[in-house]
This record gives C-alpha cells, structure tokens and sequence, in this order.
C-alpha cells in the first residue's frame, strides 16, 4: 500500500511536469488515457478487433462459401458386360446397380481396351474406334483407326486378385475354388445357368461371373456366396470386364491441408470459412441482443426510477417474474415451438435473439432504476424541474446521460454473456441450425464420438473463438468500469 | 425482520403467480405435445384414442381452463403425474435433486476454498504477478463455454489418457459395493465437478477481490494504519473480517440454487440429476414435470435473495430491512 502511495505521487509529479497549466484534460480523455494504461484491456481491443475483422471481412477472402461441400475422387471398379454385337453394360460394383447401357449402330469387333484413365476403346465395323467414358456411357470421340490400341496410351491393366491363395476356375459351368496349397476344393458356385469365361475380380477382391444366359453374379471369393446378380436383356454371347472408374465422394471429416487450413467437417464443409460465418453470426447476436436489453432496461428502468410509487412497484415485480424464469428451459420449450411452427432455419436466429433480449433486460432496468434513484436527488434535477421540462425529456436528456458509463459497461460485459448464453443455445440445438453455422453448432459435432477423438480440428477452434471473444468482452468491459471510475488510481 | 420476511414471502408467492402464467402459456402453445408424440406412428391409433388420452393427460383444455386446474392442484400441493416416468412430480424432483445438490455442493466447496483466499490475497497484492493471474484466471473460468470444457475434458481424461469414465454416475460392468461404490462414483464426479468450479469460480473469485479492494480502501483501514498496526493485523483482523460479510451473504444466497442442477453439464456428462431429467422432460413435452421442475427453480432462486437478504442482516448490525 505504501509502495502504491509514493508511485501514486510520482505519477502525479510526471503528469504535472508533463501537462502544461494551458492544456485541458476533458474527462473524455482522461478516461481514454485511463483505458489506454490498461494493458489487458487492449489486448481484448486487439482480439476483439481480429475477431471482428476475421468474420466479417474474412470471408470475402476465402474463396469458398459457407455451405459449399467439398468432394474427394475415389477410384472404384466398374463392371463391364459386352452382350452380343452392339450391347455394353456398365455396374456399380459395391451394390450391382445398372449405371448405364449403350447400344452401338455398328457391330462390335473383338474385346474392348479400357485405359489407365477409365476411358473404354471400342471397335467397331468399318475400322472405327468409339472411345466411351465409364461415368455416363457417352461417346466422346470416334476415332478412324482400325485398332484401339493405335488411340490408347496407358492401357489398363487389371490386378488379377487370387483371394485366399484360392485357385479359380469354371469346370462345366460351375465356379470352382481349390487351395492352392492343399488342392482341396474350398467351395463352388452354381449359377442358374452355366457360366462361360473366367471369372474376373474387382479392386475390393471380389468375383463377377457372366452366365451363357446373360446373368452377371457378383461373388464372395473366400467363400462362393453371390453378393447379387442381374440379368441383361440384351443377346449373347456375354463377356465381363472391370475398369477403373473415378467416383466423387464427400470429403468429410478431412485432416487440415493447403486447400482447407482447418479441413472439413462431417459434412465436408469447410471449417475455416464456417469459423468466420460463424463469427459473424455470435457477434452480431451479442450487438443487437445488447441494443434490445439496453433499450428496453433504460426505458422500463428510467421510468420507474423516476415516477417511483406505484409504476415502479409495477415494474419491478416485472423485472422479478423476469429473473426468475429460467432461461435455458423457456429456450428449449421455444426451440420446440419454433420447429413445429416451421420457422425456417435461416429465421430461427431473429427469434433466439428477441427471446434473449427479451429475458435480458431486467438486469439493466435495475441497474438504471438504481442509479436514477439516486440520482433524481441530486441539484442539477432540482434545476431540471424548474425549468419546466416535461418528465420524459428530464428522464432521457438529463438523468439517463449520467448512467451512460454504467451502460457502456454492462454492455460491453453483457455482449460476453450473451454470445455464452447463443452458443449454448446453438450447441443444445436451438438456435441456428445446418446448414448456417454459428460456432455453437460447430462445437456441437463433438457429440460424434468418432469426431471428439481424431477429429480436434472440427471442435476445438469454434470453442477457442468463443472462449477469446468473450474473454476479450469481459477485459474491456473491465477496462472501461476502472477507466470511467474516477476513484481508480491508475 | 418479521415483518419483512413475511412481506418478501407475499410478495415471492406473486411472482411465482406470474412466472408460473408464463409458463404454462408457453410451454401449453407448444404444438407437438405429448399425446400426439407417442400416438405418432402408431397405425392402430384412431382419434378417439387420441381424444381419450388427451383427456387422460389433461390435455383436451384450454390453456386459460388448463392453468386454473393446474393452479388448484398446485396449491393444494399437488404438482401432478410425470409422464414418462409415471410417477408424481414432486417425488421425482425430490430424490433426482440430491444427486444434483451433492455435485453441485461439492464443486460449490472447493470453489470456496479456492476462490476466497485467492481474491483476498490478490486484492492486497494489487496489481502484482499474483492479481494479474487471479484476474485473469477468473476471467478465463467465467467466458468458458461449459459445454466445451466439458469435452475438453472428456477428450483428454477419458479418451485421451483413458484414467477416468466418459459419462455416467457408476461403471455398470462392476457390481461394487460399499466403499468401492462409493470411490467408483467419486471417479465418475471428478470431471463434472472440474467444470463446475472452474466455471463457476470466477465469480466468486471477482467478487472476493472486489470487496477486499473496497474494505481496503475505507477510512478504518486507514486509522488502524495510522494506529501504527502491523499489516498483518490490519488486513486479517480488521479489513478480512468485514470482506467477508458480503461474501458469506454470497454464498447463503447461492445454497438453495445448487438443488436446481445444470442442465447442459448434467446432460453431457449423463449425470442423473434434476438438470439432466429436466431436459429430457423439455423435449419430450411433460407437461407436469417441466411446470414443477422450472417453478422449482424459481423458489429456489426466490428464497436463496431471501435467505441472502436475511443473512445480510443478522451478520451485519449496521443494516436494518425493512
């Protein structure tokens, strides 16, 4: 205490040395400087003026959007069937779904070459070559060659699988399957008719087997049972091939990389772009929650504080039926309200927002009421009143501008709690719901068990922005009560 | 004193009129109710069945008619029928609020235990390494969104080292008894109660602080300084004495609110408590038990400025209520 006596005084002589007798402090500055001297008060500017920027200007710079999915390619097998002269069937190889079938106007030549890209090389009568692209079936290009492997460059080349060190083979129509080891017959397959040709394998290891009457079967190699079988419609004779086929999945859950810094979460959404989107969305609530408190705490407050008797009585009982509703169940009964009334996601936000601002107010009208109370005594009011000014003049331009460094304050704390308070909201599922992000619902991905262990990527960000903006509210909340107190010492 | 606590208690019982209004309006215009979630999906349902268990479950009223009904039963003590548990309300609140309170207490404790000494150390050390930490760790502790720690915590003490149980009050595979039952559910409180104090003790950290620096500050202070006192003396016997008034208001006024359970921890954690149960009854629209559950709630926060009011009086002479 003595220590901070004599810094006291040594501060007082450099402020004396330093400010001439002409030059004034307004108690604007003096606040100023007061806050400036804060040091944990401007690193919460500093934060909160990154965060600020970060969601609102930050997404012009990231070149992707909020709910933008991203894709990865994944090269599965497709399944070939070449019935006749001019049928080609294309299979998806996990579930035996018909992906495509074209019918060729000339007669088809010999096997089809397909290449290390997936593409299919035909060829045709009258020399020609068509060149068939495995996802849609369609015929890019016809080449005048008499012979595909003239047009193709990498050819593809099948990796012969032989599951189980099984050897297969067709004896009278029938699959069988010997160890190689053992030579001890493992299992066979009977189709309901015989199957032709050997039996070819897919990237996943299994078999597909075409029958002399048209019927491809898909096979379990280790132990003969059919996966699932379908008849094509078209005229033998048959054949069966495999190619590579690029297939576009969702790129959920990816580890971060140069294209997604903070990678994607379960949805393959990007998790930086929607840490900003988010950003907006928690600071913008918190603003406009606060405006509302503030307006309705300052009007319901200031009046009360100034008329007293019965209409404070009044609104005072108000504000303690207020404080005591809680607030997380009336928000779980309106979330259930909203989802059956149907309010559209993007709306959800505008009613969490009313419904926080309306819970939030008495907490200012007390305050304010208080201070009014207080002040409503004091000379300057007895001059108000003789200057005949109407009451709520008195109360808005003469009473509430004194209560103005209080305000500034608990707003600035009440922004902190209210973003606390709308992402809980979001993680108990009430407030902005997919696809709009807030950074409530990001944390709230974390209930996937799966996610809350490798993916730390998808959860842990939104909870830091949460935790460093309102940290950083709550310091400069704090900066500015000890810069407006004019008891403060430094 | 008599006077106005009976005055207080008069008034709390209108206010609980009106909360309770509120209440019911809301939680009654809330379309999917109850009847209509378990009839969903059910071919064999006609609309009689349906008007028949509305009937059941008084839901075939108005909301004016359906709150004066809920009203009368209410006062004579009767807060109704659970629905999913099918049992009376009141009977569930009371046996779920005691595993609330005793989590809810114990954290309460060791956020004394911490937070108190803490802030007065720091208040008398202003602006040293200590009040900056204090500060700051508060201040941390407070804009900690409990959800997030708690998974924080789940991730690095549960799946992470793998020392302590995810979620749940007790391991089901053991069928401890005794003294293991009881340390098997010490393990299993261990992280709901870290949330909970570093949650909570910001506050109560803040508010110790604050008042040391406010009874350091008065003009007895200063004449016991002046009386030539050691400082030891003059903060621990007469500036200590008087910082904790406020403070032992504080924490009178918080007890009964630690009935009342946290409904986001509780739930996270599957901790079977009041807060825990009382969310389940929210999104399953049990009409009974969310009325009892949020009027109890506003009780508790009604008596706890009460009792803090009270408190404020007998332990300081100097203020009289009236």
């Amino acid at each position: 205490m003595e220590k901070t006596n004599v810094e006291q005084q040594k501060s007082k002589k450099k402020q004396s040395s330093h400010t001439s007798v002409d030059r004034i402090i307004t108690p604007g500055q003096l606040v100023l400087r007061r806050f400036l001297r804060n040091r944990l008060a401007i690193l919460g500017v500093i934060i909160l003026l990154t965060m600020t920027i970060f969601s609102f200007i930050g997404p012009f710079f990231s070149p992707y959007g909020e709910y933008e999915m991203f894709y990865k390619e994944k090269i599965t097998s497709a399944i070939y069937v070449i019935a006749g002269n001019n049928d080609i069937y294309s299979f998806n190889d996990g579930d035996g779904a018909l992906r495509w079938h074209i019918t060729t106007e000339e007669k088809i030549v010999g096997q089809p070459i397909i290449a290390e890209d997936g593409n299919i090389y035909l060829s045709v009568e009258g020399s020609k070559v068509l060149q068939i692209s495995p996802e849609e079936g369609t015929i890019m290009e016809t080449h005048n060659v008499g012979d595909p492997s003239e047009v193709v460059e990498n050819i593809y080349e099948p990796t012969p699988v032989a599951p189980d060190n099984l050897d297969i083979a067709v004896e009278d129509g029938v699959i069988v399957a010997t160890s190689q080891d053992t030579k001890v017959k493992k299992w066979d397959f009977i189709g309901y008719s015989d199957i032709i040709g050997d039996p070819i394998s897919d990237r996943s290891g299994y078999l597909y087997a075409v029958s002399d009457e048209g019927e491809l079967y898909s096979i379990r190699a280790d132990r003969g049972i059919l996966r699932w079988s379908y008849k094509v419609d078209a005229e033998g004779p048959y054949s069966v091939m495999e190619g590579p086929i690029i297939m576009k999945t969702i790129d959920s859950k990816a580890q971060p990389s140069k294209e997604h810094w903070l990678g994607t979460d379960a949805m393959g959404l990007d998790v930086l772009t929607r840490l900003m989107y988010g950003g907006r969305i928690s600071l913008m609530v918190g603003f406009i929650v606060i405006f509302m408190e503030l307006i309705l705490g300052v009007l319901l407050g200031g009046i009360s504080g100034y008329y007293g008797g019965w209409v404070d009585n009044l609104i005072m009982r108000i504000v303690d039926v207020f404080n005591c509703i809680p607030s997380i169940p009336v928000m779980l009964i309106l979330g259930s309200v909203m989802i059956s009334l149907k309010v559209p996601p993007q709306d959800k936000i505008y009613v969490l927002m009313l419904v926080l601002g309306l819970l939030g107010w008495p907490g200012v009208a007390r305050i304010v009421r208080g201070q009014i109370l207080s002040l409503r005594e004091q000379e300057f009011m007895v001059a108000a009143e003789a200057t005949g000014l109407r009451p709520m003049r008195k109360i808005f331009k003469h009473l509430v501008p004194n209560v103005m460094p209080q305000l500034i304050v608990i707003a600035t704390l009440g922004i902190g709690s209210v973003i606390l308070t709308e992402s809980a909201m979001s993680f108990l599922g009430i407030g902005l719901s997919f696809p709009y992000a807030s950074w409530g619902n990001m944390v709230d991905a974390v209930n996937d068990p799966e996610i809350m262990r490798n993916c730390l990527n998808i959860w842990v960000p939104p909870g830091i922005c949460i935790l460093l903006t309102v940290m950083s509210f709550n310091l400069v909340g704090d900066g500015l009560r000890d810069a407006f107190d004019p008891k403060m010492k430094r | 004193m008599k006077q106005f606590i009976i005055r207080r208690i008069l008034l709390s019982i209108l206010i609980l009129f009106g909360v309770s209004i509120i209440l019911y309006a809301l939680i009654r215009s809330m379309p999917g109710d109850y009847v209509t979630s378990i009839t969903a999906g059910n071919p064999n349902v006609t609309p009689e069945t349906i008007l028949r268990l509305k009937k059941l479950y008084g839901l075939d009223t108005g909301i004016i008619e359906g709150y004066i009904k809920w009203l009368g039963q209410a006062l004579r003590g009767n807060f109704g029928e659970s629905f999913i548990f099918k049992r009376p309300v009141t009977e569930i609140i009371s046996s779920k609020m005691w595993i609330s309170f005793s989590l809810a207490f114990t954290a309460f404790v060791i956020q004394i235990i911490i937070a108190v000494p803490l802030g007065i150390i720091s208040a008398t050390k202003q602006y040293s390494k200590l009040d900056y930490f204090v500060t700051i760790f508060a201040l941390f502790g407070i804009s900690l969104p409990s959800f997030f720690f708690a998974a924080v915590l789940q991730r690095i003490f549960a799946i992470g080292l793998g020392i302590l149980p995810l979620q749940g009050m007790v391991t089901a595979r053991y069928d401890y008894k005794g003294f293991r039952l009881i340390l098997d559910i010490a393990k299993h409180f261990v992280m709901p109660i870290m949330v909970f104090v570093v949650t909570g003790i910001g506050g109560l950290m803040r508010y110790s602080r604050g008042n040391m620096l406010e009874v350091l500050s008065a003009d007895y202070v200063r004449t016991a300084r002046a009386k030539g006192l050691s400082e030891n003396k003059v903060i621990y016997k007469h500036a200590f004495r008087n910082t904790l008034i406020p403070i032992v208001t504080m924490i009178g006024g918080s007890i009964p609110g630690l009935f009342t359970g946290a409904v986001i921890t509780e739930g996270i954690f599957a901790i079977d408590g009041l807060g825990s149960t009382g969310l389940l009854a929210m999104r399953q629209g049990d009409i009974p038990f969310i009325m009892a559950f949020n009027i109890f709630i506003a009780v508790m926060t009604l008596l706890g400025t009460l009792i803090s009011d009270i408190l404020y009086a007998v332990v300081d002479p100097r203020v009289r209520l009236s």
